[in-house]
């Protein structure tokens, strides 16, 4: 009860200050969709709808023990989707085509950190989440917990998952995992 | 438990820097840690204000602060005009306007934020040398500072995926453990003042905070340690009423004061800004590097006593107060062999000091609790920690051995000696 209500005040202070909810989250909604879509000018495109869709709903958004900052990667988590979504369907146009012109796409270059992050791109969105949500914003496994609305465990579970899906996505790569 | 509930239990501790690691959680959080750091891009505050004034108009400002169609009835009406007169009233009382301390403290230091500081830390006992420390403590368990006594380095630490390593430049040697729980002081230094108060001040409850008031600046008096039976240890911190970041820590062992900090720069920074290389700490060529096991579990196989030219003969020398020590003769010197490695006990009536190297004796890893601190005595860097027994324990590194010093309380034979008078038992 007592962690709920800090938790509690925190949503309401932050469900009325708009701005300062855009201020405290806009960085890290655009390192998401960066790993999401793979592409730092669509993700910061894309978090711009995020804010706008997420904030025009934030005045109706009823406490249910999560943060605001969940509320806008669930909108994140979709638009992404959505995104990702058209993307395929526009590639899969484009590949017929090719097919049909008879030529060959060029491989992309190999460095070590766009290989990375490519098999950072290949993880599921589950699995992305939890370790952009704990390694690169660098919150506890409580608090990705509370913002995925999963056990603290579970959380460890899908960590334990995305590092191997990581090492067999980077060892496709060319890269040795020690 | 199942195997993979344990290897991701064990991942999450070393992501966490406060386990061990091996085998496939340790190769994981490498490859994950490496990913991580490939996904961080800092976007600055420039950026933030050109996509917030961009997205500006499409967002709701007219509804900001009230929810649509909602009909506010009479007895709210009243519910809130109560609550103004209680603020009003309280604010008269006060003699200022009503603050929750305890949320502008919590939102000053910026639960997720890497935390940089500098510090003089001073002790609350003779013979402490004042000395600065100046660092960065990420909320994962990740951190690197370095220790200076009048502009000199006395040591460097690093704790980084669970991994512990501490250079000593004076001896140009470095200690590396597998963990904090491998030393026995289990990282004293690691419990920075700023990050323990900033724990203390996230786990105390909505209104539960002891707040006065002392001129013009908010004081908290918030636990380091409270176990049933054991030493209650607390930190007052004073805090800045401008900006509610701590100014001033003192950390207080049963009411006495065992450490004094004042807090010199403090700032926030979100993990992607980061600097690169922060969290790094590269020996210098030809660094005599000493690693403590904590491979296993450690089990005693023997244990004997050894007169005083014994222990001259044994390399690396084992460490004491000389024959005499606090009016206690010399009582008796031990040689205990461990799964591992072995240590020295010297005995002067209830106070001992233990010297190993590669292995902390389970006595003094068994019943510690929590790391009071760490200060500088007699140029010597020392890590305080008390135990469940009401011991306080004193450690130090020299270049080949770790020494321990345990006495019954801070009263009398005193843990604070272990800077000028340990040395060599030649």
């Amino acid at each position: 009860m007592p962690e709920s209500s800090v938790d509690e005040r925190a949503f309401r202070a932050e469900r009325s200050d708009i701005d300062a909810v855009f201020r405290a989250y806009y960085p890290e909604i655009v390192r998401y969709l960066a790993i999401r879509l793979g592409s730092v000018d669509e993700a910061q495109d894309v978090a711009a709808d995020v804010f706008v869709a997420a904030l025009g709903g934030l005045p109706r958004l009823r406490w249910r023990r999560r943060p605001v900052l969940a509320w806008l990667y669930r909108v994140a988590a979709n638009m992404a989707s959505d995104r990702l979504k058209a993307r395929e369907r526009r590639r899969s146009g484009e590949r017929r085509a090719a097919a049909g012109a008879g030529s060959v796409a060029e491989p992309p270059p190999v460095e070590d950190r766009d290989a990375i992050r490519r098999a950072l791109g290949r993880l599921s969105a589950d699995h992305q989440l939890v370790v952009h949500l704990r390694l690169v914003e660098g919150r506890s496994f409580a608090e990705v917990a509370r913002i995925t609305g999963r056990s603290t465990g579970a959380c460890q579970m899908t960590m334990l998952r995305a590092g191997r899906a990581l090492r067999a996505a980077l060892e496709e790569e060319g890269f040795g995992v020690d | 438990m199942s195997t993979d509930r344990r290897t991701a239990a064990q991942l999450a501790r070393i992501l966490d820097g406060d386990a061990a690691g091996d085998g496939e959680a340790l190769a994981l959080a490498r490859t994950l840690s490496r990913a991580a750091d490939a996904a961080r891009m800092p976007v600055s505050g420039a950026e933030i204000e050109r996509a917030l004034a961009e997205v500006g108009p499409r967002l709701p400002r007219d509804r900001r602060r009230q929810p649509r169609g909602r009909r506010v009835g009479g007895g709210l009406v009243l519910a809130c005009a109560a609550v103004i007169a209680a603020v009003w009233l309280a604010s008269r009382l006060t003699g200022g306007p009503v603050v929750d301390v305890q949320a502008q403290a919590i939102s000053a230091i910026r639960p997720h934020a890497v935390l940089a500081v500098t510090e003089r830390v001073t002790g609350g006992v003779a013979g402490v040398t004042p000395s600065r420390r100046t660092g960065w403590f990420a909320p994962g368990g990740a951190a690197r500072w370095t220790q200076t006594v009048e502009g000199r380095t006395v040591e460097e630490t690093l704790i980084l995926h669970g991994r512990v390593t501490r250079y000593d430049p004076r001896s140009h040697s470095a200690v590396v453990a597998t963990s904090c729980r491998a030393l026995a002081s289990a990282c004293a230094d690691a419990v920075d003042p700023i990050v323990a108060y900033r724990r203390a001040l996230l786990s105390e409850a909505p209104g539960d905070l002891a707040v006065d008031r002392r001129g013009a600046d908010y004081v908290l008096t918030l636990p380091v340690q409270e176990v049933p039976g054991a030493r209650r240890v607390t930190q007052v911190v004073t805090l800045d009423s401008a900006t509610f970041l701590p100014v001033h820590i003192v950390w207080q062992d049963d009411g006495r004061t065992v450490a004094a900090i004042r807090v010199e720069q403090i700032a926030a920074v979100a993990p992607a800004s980061v600097p690169a290389g922060t969290f790094t700490l590269d020996l210098p060529p030809s660094t005599r590097v000493r690693e403590v096991s904590t491979q296993g579990p450690v089990r005693l196989l023997s244990a004997r006593s050894i007169s005083p030219e014994q222990a001259r003969a044994l390399r690396p020398r084992a460490l004491w107060l000389g024959p005499r020590y606090a009016g206690r003769a010399l009582s008796r010197i031990e040689l205990l062999r461990y799964t591992g490695g072995r240590a020295v006990r010297v005995s002067y009536g209830s106070t001992t000091v233990w010297t190993y190297t590669r292995v902390v004796p389970p006595a003094l890893l068994g019943d510690r609790l929590v790391p009071i601190k760490s200060g500088v005595f007699g140029g010597r860097l020392v890590r305080f920690y008390s135990s469940r027994r009401g011991l306080l324990v004193a450690e130090t590194d020299t270049a080949r051995v770790t020494a321990a010093l345990v006495a019954p309380a801070l009263a009398g034979a005193t843990v604070f000696d272990i800077g000028g008078r340990l040395r060599p038992l030649r």
